[in-house]
């Protein structure tokens, strides 16, 4: 009788621990909430846990809590997060100095720690997701030199800098000004720094547009502020859709909301996402590797997501375009 | 002989800050045509009495009446309303706005909202014609010499058309020019009605323009006179009260202690051209001498502060006198100037942070200044030097000239000297701080120290010296005794005399 | 009056500046360009008044930016949230910059806090609440009111119209009345404008007030042209203004100066440096080290006529 109750325990504490390794909790600790960005995030990430959680045989509990923009309060929810023992942390640190203490923690705890869109300054997490914004110019100037062949014009284009001290605008540069040297269907006539001003996305645009009459195309490194540029546009009168005898070639970065109307107008010929499904694709990817004890197999600057590039002619049928659907 | 009734009077008046009594019996009377004088040392009470007319404070006792109907101010909205007006001694001029600008700043005239130009720059005129100035209303008062300003000031109280009008000190930056428009302007104020109030401690210039004098002393008014039936001395008497009458503080017949410093030959081209002296301990060696004879030039040199000097300078050491570098000198001489602000106070800073400011490797242990000591240095000074302050904490730039002149002392006072040098030490002060430095002077000399006097005033210099050093023309010229007579002091500024030449 | 030019050498290297950028790339000189210039200095050039009154007292008013983002974000909610129209909006904006404004003058006046440090502590409140106003989104506005902001009467933009009228209206004011003059007395000596009676606290509350408006303006004007509220609206304009303000020849003393050229030419500068820069296409790395070598120039000659004037005294 003691022996097979024994054998029964056993059994139940092995089938326990089974379940619990194809059972994982993954604390998600977002620095604030409140914009379409990140709630699409968080949709996509749970979708994806569901669907490369049952081809892995993985389930995935989210613990998930918001920190109100406040790094010592987001400090306090990793701490949460590490007491309940969670697998794994997820975090989009809303300091990029303070998540290091964050990070230290998880690590002294055992937890892997995965840094998500925004990197960490100091402490090196066990991963960082985030988008590839080196892949995203190259995948834009090459669709668009790809675009003037076919129309058979020679793009003369103006490129609009993002500001230089952000990694992400010198990535852009670096990416276009490469595809723009190999390939003869472009090339840039001027570089107008804009420090993501809008205003100087504007008045640059519109000094550039008076300096170089033959320029035909811009390479604008992020449509946060394409109504800036539309504004330049239309003062020499050359802001109309593809078709019409004015068009102005336009290839942008991120195709935020307020750039997909303008793309599914005709406005916008080419751009590469800032693309939060592939970013939470990725996401859910390493986190699954990481709670198995693998590795996630990440660049030098982390497993970065490339994004998709878009045209008037796909965007009405596109998956899973958080700027479109998410307002 | 009809006298008009008073436009002013202020009885009995009393006002304390804190603990201490400003005014504690406040008299003062104006007339309609007529300067009265409000005289007295720094401390009597004279400011706080303006401040009561002003509306800036008001009093704890007393009443002020303005043409028979008692008044009280509740700001100086209220006294400017009542036709008080003052020209303060720190003139409120606006550097970059024009002279027209200036006089009708704050009461511009208008039209439409906007400035009525042409009125403004008539009436500015009318009023500095009133004053005899000529000065161009269109332009900048930024570029005007000190005397135009305070015209300007004038103008601006007078566009008020006040009944009465202070003076604070106003002639204290003029030249003597300069000082004498200011009196006509001054009498044709008289001559058009207004009473004028003039403060000044220059007791030649209240004998030059006041009809009558009222003079304070330790926060009450101790007296009225007709300027006619008083003179400067009388004037004085009352101010100073029991400190008594100018007069010479040194006995004649003082033994000079052995030789303390010995120069020979000192020469420097072209600022000194031949220097030989000896000062002895506990001696005050005045130096006397024409503007431009050499004689800041010569203590300068002396100290090597002009740069290299030739000849010789000896010091009394343990071994007798034995020939010494500048610098040497200077570690054991104070030297106190008339530029009190240039020379080393520092205004923002306290009283004994000033005292202990060159005296800090004294007060400091392992390389930490000792807070102890420096306070108790402070203290012993101030009391030694009579220095009134509040306490060792009080900001120096809060002090009155004397004060600060004391402050300036005690800082030197507390390396104990051996050499004590005073270039016009007494310049700008009060009747009562003159007094009280020269006194110092006396009483460190009776320690033993060696003190060198520059004085231009020659009765200061008559008061305190045991002997005269004669500086004519860049050369010293000789010596005179102790005893000498002013004929004889202001004879040897131009002939040679029958000196006595140092051994 | 031409004391309002402090100095001839400055206004001489901006024509030299014209001269070669324009032979650089002839497209500078063109009428376009000009009108293009004057546009792009629109929202500058209104910060920038508001911020000469408060020079001239002898303080500063480095919240201005962050008010121009406050109002325009409320702005937006407004018409993106509640329906309302643009103009209705933007004069909700223009309240919005008043009430902080006053803000700013209280703190001044009656806290007698310093400016530097009242406005530094201003500055980053309301632009944290503009942050929570907006979620840190980006709003995009009706196209109305990004046509008005772009709308030419002829070759010359409505923008610049209304800014040079404000500009010259409050230079009037500085020049011409009791309220402007008593405000040049503040800064040539601000004690002594207490000793003969000036209004000081109501001057120097009405001058912040005048700034807050003229601040929010400006973020209504700038974010007008641009079509869009971001994060970005305002973001170092404080700055800005006062360099425009400095190289303008406005002494940050106070009391000196003329609102008018000041403004302009300090704004003129800035702007004909970037124009030309654009036009010419130089480095995007070398905008700063070459904005901040004329900037420098242009600052030395006016020191050097400055030190002048100064020993005439």
């Amino acid at each position: 009788m003691n022996y097979s109750i024994t054998a029964l325990a056993a059994a139940a504490v092995l089938a326990a621990q089974g379940a619990l390794a194809n059972d994982i909790t993954v604390g998600l600790s977002w620095n604030s909430k409140t914009q379409p960005l990140e709630a699409a995030w968080e949709d996509y990430m749970k979708a994806e846990a569901e669907r490369q959680g049952a081809a892995a045989g993985v389930t995935i509990t989210w613990v998930i809590n918001v920190a109100d923009a406040d790094p010592s309060r987001q400090a306090s929810n990793i701490e949460d997060l590490i007491t309940q023992g969670v697998n794994v942390i997820v975090a989009r640190a809303e300091d990029a100095g303070a998540i290091g203490a964050s990070i230290r923690a998880a690590n002294a705890a055992g937890i892997p720690f995965v840094t998500f869109d925004r990197a960490s300054g100091t402490v090196a997490p066990t991963a960082h997701v985030g988008g590839d914004s080196y892949d995203q110019a190259l995948t834009t100037a090459t669709a668009f030199a790809d675009l003037m062949k076919e129309q058979g014009i020679e793009g003369k284009c103006i490129e609009l800098q993002g500001a230089l001290t952000d990694v992400n605008a010198i990535n852009r540069s670096k990416g276009w000004t490469e595809i723009d040297a190999a390939r003869p269907e472009i090339s840039t006539l001027v570089q107008v720094p804009t420090e993501w001003n809008p205003e100087l996305f504007r008045s640059g645009m519109a000094n550039a547009l008076r300096a170089h009459p033959e320029a035909n195309c811009a390479f604008i490194a992020s449509d946060f502020a394409i109504t800036a540029v539309q504004s330049a546009l239309e003062e020499v009168d050359r802001w109309a859709p593809a078709g019409d005898a004015r068009h102005f070639w336009l290839a942008t970065q991120d195709l935020l909301p307020g750039a997909v109307p303008l793309m599914e107008g005709g406005y916008i010929d080419v751009s590469t996402t800032y693309d939060a499904f592939k970013h939470s694709e990725e996401l859910v990817r390493v986190v699954i590797a990481l709670s198995k004890g693998e590795d996630p197999m990440c660049g030098p600057d982390g497993c970065l997501a490339k994004g998709r590039v878009v045209t008037p002619a796909t965007i009405a049928t596109i998956e899973n375009l958080w700027s479109k659907t998410y307002k | 002989m009809t006298v008009p009734p008073p436009v002013l009077t202020m009885t009995g008046l009393r006002k304390a800050y804190g603990t201490v009594q400003a005014v504690s019996d406040g008299r003062l009377t104006a007339r309609a045509g007529e300067v009265m004088a409000l005289l007295g040392a720094n401390g009597a009470g004279k400011s706080t009495m303006m401040n009561l007319l002003g509306g800036l404070v008001s009093p704890d006792a007393g009443q002020i009446g303005i043409a028979g109907q008692a008044v009280s101010f509740a700001g100086p909205t209220d006294a400017i309303r009542a036709g008080i007006a003052f020209v303060q001694q720190e003139l409120s001029v606006f550097g970059s706005m024009t002279v027209a600008e200036n006089v009708f700043a704050g009461a511009f005239p208008t039209r439409a909202g906007r400035i009525d130009r042409a009125a403004m720059q008539s009436q500015a005129r009318a009023l500095l014609a009133q004053l005899g100035a000529t000065i161009d209303v269109g332009r900048p008062v930024d570029g005007l010499s000190t005397g135009d300003r305070q015209m300007v000031e004038i103008a601006r109280a007078l566009r008020a058309r006040p009944r009465i009008l202070i003076f604070d000190e106003p002639t204290s930056s003029l030249s003597g020019r300069e000082k004498a428009l200011l009196h006509t302007a001054i009498r044709d104020l008289k001559a058009q009605g207004v009473a004028i109030i003039y403060i000044s401690h220059f007791i030649s210039d209240v004998f030059d323009i006041c009809d009558r004098i009222t003079v304070m002393r330790n926060g009450e008014t101790v007296a009225e006179r007709l300027a006619s039936q008083t003179d400067q001395a009388g004037v004085v008497r009352l101010m100073l009260g029991e400190i008594g009458a100018a007069g010479r503080i040194v006995p004649d017949d003082a033994v000079p202690g052995p030789v303390a410093l010995r120069v020979v030959g000192l020469t420097a081209p072209p600022r000194i051209r031949e220097a030989s002296f000896d000062l002895h301990r506990g001696e005050i060696l005045g130096i006397w001498g024409l503007l431009g004879a050499g004689r800041t030039e010569l203590v300068r040199g002396l100290l090597g502060l002009d740069g290299p000097v030739a000849g010789r300078i000896e010091l009394h050491g343990p071994n007798g006198l034995a020939p010494v570098p500048p610098r040497d000198l200077r570690a054991v001489t104070a030297f106190v100037t008339e530029d009190r602000r240039g020379e080393g106070l520092l205004l923002p800073f306290s009283v004994s942070d000033n005292i202990a400011l060159p005296n800090l490797d004294a007060l400091s242990q392992g390389g930490v200044v000792q807070r102890g000591r420096v306070r108790e240095l402070a203290l012993r000074l101030i009391r030694t030097l009579s220095i009134k302050v509040s306490g060792p904490a009080q900001r120096a730039g809060t002090l009155s000239g004397g004060n600060q002149q004391k402050v300036v002392l005690a800082k030197w006072l507390a390396g104990a000297p051996t050499i004590l040098i005073l270039d016009e030490p007494t310049r700008g002060l009060d009747l009562a701080a003159k007094d009280d430095i020269l006194r110092l002077a006396v009483d460190l000399a009776g320690q033993g120290v060696a003190v060198l006097l520059i004085s231009s005033e020659l009765e200061e210099l008559m008061r305190v010296s045991h002997r005269y050093l004669i500086v004519r023309e860049r050369c010293v010229a000789g010596t005179l005794p102790g005893h000498a007579t002013e004929a004889e002091l202001i004879a040897a500024l131009s002939a040679p005399v029958a000196v006595q030449v140092p051994a | 009056m031409m004391r309002g030019v402090l100095n001839y050498g400055f206004p001489l290297i901006l024509a030299g500046l014209v001269v070669l950028f324009g032979v650089l790339s002839p497209s500078f000189l063109g009428l376009a360009n000009a009108m293009g210039i004057l546009h792009a200095m629109v929202p500058i050039v209104v910060v920038a008044t508001g911020m000469a009154l408060v020079v001239m007292l002898g303080k500063l008013d480095i919240s201005v930016g962050a008010i121009g983002f406050a109002g325009m974000s409320m702005a937006a909610m407004l018409i993106d949230g509640a329906g309302w129209s643009p103009l209705a909006a933007s004069a909700a904006a223009l309240g919005v910059g008043a009430a902080l404004g006053a803000l700013n003058g209280f703190v001044v006046v009656v806290l007698r806090v310093n400016p530097l440090i009242a406005t530094l502590g201003t500055m980053i409140a309301f632009r944290g609440l503009a942050l929570q106003i907006t979620d840190s989104r980006v709003m995009v506005l009706p196209d109305a009111m990004r046509n008005f902001g772009n709308w030419t009467i002829g070759p010359v933009f409505f923008d610049v119209l209304l800014a040079g009228a404000i500009l010259l209206a409050v230079h009037l004011v500085h020049r011409e009345t009791p309220f402007g003059r008593t405000i040049t007395a503040i800064g040539n000596d601000e004690a002594a404008a207490r000793r003969i009676g000036l209004p000081v606290g109501r001057t120097v509350f009405a001058c912040f007030v005048i700034s807050g408006v003229l601040g929010a303006l400006g973020g209504v004007l700038g974010a007008a042209q641009v079509g869009a509220v971001t994060t970005f609206l305002g973001k170092g304009m404080e700055f800005t203004a006062v360099a425009v303000v400095v190289v303008g020849g406005i002494s940050l003393f106070g009391g000196r100066g003329s609102v008018f050229w000041g403004v302009l030419l300090g704004a003129l500068t800035f702007e004909i440096i970037r124009a030309g820069l654009n036009h010419v296409g130089a480095n995007p790395y070398f905008y700063q080290l070459i904005g901040g070598g004329i900037i420098f120039v242009a600052m030395y000659a006016a020191a050097l006529k400055a030190r002048e004037t100064r020993l005439q005294d």
